[in-house]
């Protein structure tokens, strides 16, 4: 730590590698917290959970008893001084005594991606509520036509407000918070969505899974999907990840559905080493007869090929937005190359993906370690090999969410058994701690020497 | 064969995670031209010094004939990074496939990867004339579990291995399920799925498979369908199994690719699910997966033969008992042997292993 310190100060080593190893290592220490506790409100399992984007504070949590919460992971409370434990209250919550709240399950929270004015709720009751957080009321109220599994606004977004609905009907919605109306459906599920997903590259662009074990994106523009993920197809190597900043500008700008599929598969393919498996086959697909050039949306709507075996119960996309990572009720957890559409092939070991609804899954920040919900524990698994690095346990009941805190490297999950649990790395030395630190050294080094002068 | 457990070894394409020293590093440091007082190595020596500092990653090594009675001088030999391996089929081996399915030996000299001229850093190395390789880890383990796999007296299947099972003895998922898939598109193995479990796998070699359909259409064949109709058999084996590689198959697909060989009725097709060779994808009416025939009878005892090891397991007063009894109990459901199960056990994560003095004890997973 130190020496680290040492060589940022010289110049020795960059600026911002010893924040990036320091907080890799922390992520990598993470367990259960023994100073931080958050004392549930709700009465019933934990289905969603999601921290604000702007503030990276706030906690919105929401329940199997249709009650909503809010925590804040800043500001203790009060403090357990006995155990030295920092209790996190709710605070507020809304539930269904609220006019117009939710009375069953709150299956899926989103914050406002601007500000933490409003939130986000959608239930079983086949109802999507916008909340005021300063008046705890429903702004706004959307009527779905089946039970919400999942919503999800893009956090990127600078010209519309859309939220994303996945319902049991076939059909995502998407929701005009502006005009408080309904703008799309889009439709190519065979059967319900449960999980959606915004791109982190470009606004217009959803990801959705679906009980069918489809996984298709979406380019909100246009009619239909331009992509299905097919299971079957796979790259063995790792697409090269070191994209020069122009690159990566291009793919921000560019609109990435608005090309056809083809068109879209030219640039992989030069990127993509000469000698890749999935070139030829790729050539292969630019020779396709221009059918799909045509009109791709519907041609891509019979495609049905799927990304797992059963549902599709969680969708999340890494930190730079080039992987996608899926998990099914195959009790499988796939990564995915966003541009190519093809499967990496990474086998992320035993896990138990037991569910009914969607779930969440939660990636680190440098996209190094993913968790995953598995039964009664949350497992860790290094990304690119797939080796699970941790198994997180606590949690009396099913694990059905988390949410990771970049900032403080912090995870929060929430589980059947009401509670929402606080993981983090070892907690730090604190201030007046510091100065007895070397004290503690060096006496431990005296001890030594007398045990070994003997 | 090597009767040994293959031991675990950092995945062989990780170009991007794991860099290669460079050959010339491994043998001498310092490659000084013509430095007389560089010792002669062997061979052996030098796989051993190689295989040990690049941890066992598999290379293709390649050295030219002239310099083989005095090797030890640098740039001589010469490995590269096996990650050029093309693994899009080669004309040729299409061609090999096509004549000479029945030949398991043909097929097995396909794995031996062909390199990319360009890499090559010295020149002569590219007249190098003796060139072996290192087998990567799923393929010894698929060998060997083939070759134990149990001799089931009723049914005549050849053969195969669960994805599973290779999960339990490589320790790396992410290198089987890549080097499956090099194997899938080489042409070395058909991949099933089963129907089991949800995302179960059965492993076959192809030329296993393409006997296990000869023999079904010779029984077919005693029975009245005119050879005009069994014609269908070969025109599977030659249009449809070169070319397609997934465990399903859509009709349209299906008859596209059989059409090749002459004109599809469904009757063709009826006859291809009679012999068992295609069922029926449930809910939905136009796809269906390629299954290995006769294996009904395997399959059930699979489940069966699981069931009741967890169940005896679970009755145990520990939940575990030591690998030795356990491997010597006979099995009431299962005809597949206690060995079988235990592998594909320990893949799914239902049991583990945990050393002990006394041998391995085999434990059940909670949860």
């Amino acid at each position: 730590m130190w020496r680290g310190l040492r060589g940022r100060e010289v110049g020795a080593t960059r600026p911002r590698s010893l924040a990036t190893h320091v907080r890799a290592d922390r992520v990598r220490q993470i367990n259960l917290s023994g100073h931080k506790e958050i004392v549930s409100a709700h009465n019933s399992g934990i289905n969603s959970l999601q921290i604000d984007c702007t503030e990276a504070r706030y906690l919105l949590a929401g329940a199997a008893d249709g009650s909503v919460g809010v925590y804040d992971t800043q500001q203790p409370t009060f403090m357990d001084s006995a155990i030295k434990v920092a209790k996190h209250e709710a605070l507020f919550t809304v539930d269904k005594s609220v006019p117009q709240g939710h009375i069953y399950s709150v299956t899926c929270v989103q914050w406002y991606p601007v500000d933490t004015g409003l939130f986000v709720t959608g239930s079983f009751d086949k109802k999507i509520n916008l909340w005021d957080t300063n008046t705890h009321q429903v702004e706004l109220q959307f009527e779905m036509p089946e039970k919400v599994h999942a919503i999800a606004m893009s956090s990127i977004a600078a010209t519309h407000m859309l939220v994303a609905a996945g319902t049991e009907d076939v059909r995502i919605r998407l929701c005009d918070l502006a005009s408080g109306a309904c703008t799309h459906t889009l439709s190519g599920h065979r059967d319900g969505v449960w999980a959606l997903q915004w791109s982190a590259t470009s606004e217009w662009v959803l990801y959705s899974g679906g009980c069918d074990g489809a996984i298709r994106f979406w380019d909100i523009r246009r009619a239909g999907c331009f992509q299905v993920l097919d299971q079957n197809r796979s790259q063995i190597e790792r697409r090269s990840n070191v994209t020069s900043s122009t690159q990566r500008q291009e793919l921000a700008s560019a609109p990435v559905g608005s090309s056809s599929t083809s068109e879209m598969q030219r640039p992989v393919a030069k990127r993509t080493k000469p000698s890749t498996v999935s070139k030829p086959s790729k050539i292969a697909k630019i020779k396709d007869p221009g059918v799909r050039r045509s009109h791709p949306g519907m041609t891509l709507a019979n495609d049905r090929s799927t990304a797992h075996h059963g549902s599709v119960t969680a969708l999340q996309t890494s930190d730079d937005g080039l992987n996608l990572f899926s998990a099914g009720t195959d009790s499988r957890v796939r990564l995915w190359d966003i541009e190519s559409g093809r499967n990496t092939l990474v086998n992320y070991e035993a896990t138990k993906i037991r569910t009914h609804q969607g779930t969440q899954l939660a990636v680190s920040m440098d996209s190094s370690l993913l968790f995953v919900p598995s039964a009664h524990s949350l497992q860790t698994y290094d990304v690119w090999s797939g080796r699970m690095h941790s198994k997180l346990v606590g949690h009396y009941g099913n694990v059905n969410c988390c949410a990771f805190l970049a900032e403080d490297q912090e995870l929060y999950t929430g589980s059947s058994d009401r509670q929402i649990l606080v993981w983090s790395p070892p907690k730090s030395v604190t201030v007046e701690d510091q100065e007895e630190v070397p004290k503690a050294g060096v006496a431990a080094v005296c001890e030594d020497e007398d045990a070994w002068s003997d | 064969m090597i009767h040994r457990k293959p031991q675990p070894r950092a995945p062989r394409n990780h170009t991007a995670l794991v860099s290669l020293p460079n050959i010339n590093d491994v043998v001498t440091p310092a490659p000084a031209s013509g430095s007389p007082s560089l010792p002669a190595i062997s061979k052996r020596k030098f796989l051993d010094l190689y295989s040990s500092s690049v941890k066992r990653n598999r290379v293709l090594i390649k050295r030219s004939r002239e310099d083989e009675n005095s090797v030890g001088g640098s740039g001589q030999i010469s490995g590269e990074e096996n990650d050029v391996a093309d693994v899009k089929p080669s004309e040729e081996s299409r061609r090999r496939i096509g004549n000479e399915l029945g030949e398991h030996e043909r097929a097995e000299s396909t794995d031996v990867v062909e390199r990319n001229g360009d890499e090559v850093a010295e020149g002569n190395l590219e007249q190098g004339l003796e060139e072996w390789t290192m087998p990567c880890d799923t393929k010894i383990a698929l060998e060997l579990m083939r070759s134990q796999f149990p001799k089931v007296e009723k049914s005549s299947v050849p053969p195969f291995v669960l994805r599973s099972q290779l999960y339990s003895s490589v320790n790396d998922r992410t290198l089987v399920d890549r080097e499956l898939e090099r194997m899938k598109l080489d042409r070395l193995i058909r991949v099933f799925k089963l129907s089991t479990g949800q995302d179960e796998h059965a492993i076959m070699l192809m030329a296993d498979y393409v006997a296990q359909i000869n023999a079904s259409k010779a029984r077919l064949a005693k029975g009245k369908h005119s050879p005009a109709d069994m014609a269908v058999f070969d025109w599977f084996v030659r249009h449809v199994l070169p070319v397609h590689f997934d465990a399903g198959i859509t009709h349209s697909k299906l008859v596209d690719l059989l059409s090749e060989g002459g004109e599809v009725r469904d009757s063709h097709i009826t006859l291809l699910m009679n012999a068992g060779l295609l069922t029926r994808q449930l809910g939905d009416g136009t796809e269906y997966w390629l299954a290995i025939p006769n294996v009904g009878f395997l399959l059930k005892s699979l489940t069966g033969g699981r069931k009741e090891i967890i169940s005896f397991m679970s009755r145990r007063k520990y939940k575990e008992m030591l690998q030795v009894p356990l491997e010597r109990r006979r099995l009431q459901y299962s005809v597949l042997g206690m060995r079988f199960h235990i592998r594909d056990l320990l893949g799914l994560g239902h049991i583990h292993t945990v050393n002990s003095p006394s041998g391995p004890i085999i434990r059940l997973s909670r949860d």
